[in-house]
């Protein structure tokens, strides 16, 4: 499994996370961008590195305030500061 | 004479209109504070504890940010150089004594604040007095359309400073 964000026109985020599946809510206006209602479930045994990165991913979308689409880039920045980036590239659709 | 007088006053009503307008540029920059963002710099005079960082976001009369440990969020109201945040509130995670007492002040500054300025990329918040409690750095603007958002499907290069587990 890998990870992936999707982003539809309804406000809704999903995606996967190895063994875990995302839900939540975003709005976007200009370059800022909310993300509120973050839920994640376990969907088949992890490890403790993936349970890390989990848990960091979910401290770092809650406090998503930016975004930026550069050299084919999307950056999310956290109101936590740059330690708490998330830089994703495009996905195959 | 006449003439000598009317040049010298022409001179000195256009120097009035070029220093007026200099000024402006540095001080009314920045019509609303609304959407813009912030990292800060001073409180109290003095810099944030080390590795610490605080951030206020305006948006929609409303304030949110992380104050070093802890979520907050709040109401603001911004009239030409007036500016009153309340309502704040916060989440009550705790963190070290040190982190801690800088949220308490930061939160007891924010409060505190009646009147603002900006200046080169600097947001100056100052109280009754004028004393000025809060220094703020403006963080970076993109000019970014949401719906190039619509319909996308992303797979992570790194969170949080870390390479991906995934990729």
């Amino acid at each position: 499994m890998t990870f992936t964000l999707n982003f539809d026109d309804k406000g809704t985020m999903s995606g996967i996370d190895g063994p875990f599946t995302y839900a939540m809510q975003y709005q976007a206006q200009a370059d800022n961008i909310t993300i509120t209602g973050v839920t994640a479930t376990r969907v088949t045994d992890s490890t403790a590195a993936e349970d890390e990165e989990a848990a960091t991913f979910n401290i770092a979308s809650s406090m998503i305030a930016d975004y930026r689409l550069v050299n084919g880039q999307l950056q999310l920045f956290s109101m936590r500061g740059d330690k708490y980036t998330i830089i994703l590239s495009p996905a195959a659709k | 004479m006449k003439k000598l007088i009317c040049f010298l006053a022409a001179i000195s009503l256009i120097a009035m209109i070029i220093g007026l307008c200099s000024c402006n540029q540095n001080t009314d920059a920045l019509v609303s504070l609304d959407g813009t963002h912030w990292k800060l710099q001073t409180l109290n005079g003095s810099n944030p504890v080390t590795d610490s960082y605080i951030s206020l976001y305006f948006r929609n009369q409303q304030i949110s940010g992380f104050s070093g440990c802890n979520q907050y969020g709040g109401q603001y109201t911004q009239e030409a150089g007036k500016l009153q945040i309340s309502g704040i509130q916060s989440t009550l995670i705790g963190c070290s004594k040190e982190i801690n007492d800088q949220e308490t002040v930061y939160d007891a500054a924010l409060a505190k604040v009646i009147s603002y300025s900006y200046n080169n990329g600097k947001l100056t918040c100052a109280d009754a007095s004028g004393k000025a409690l809060l220094v703020f750095q403006k963080l970076p603007e993109y000019a970014e359309n949401p719906a190039d958002l619509i319909n996308t499907k992303w797979r992570p290069v790194s969170v949080g400073g870390r390479i991906s587990l995934q990729i």
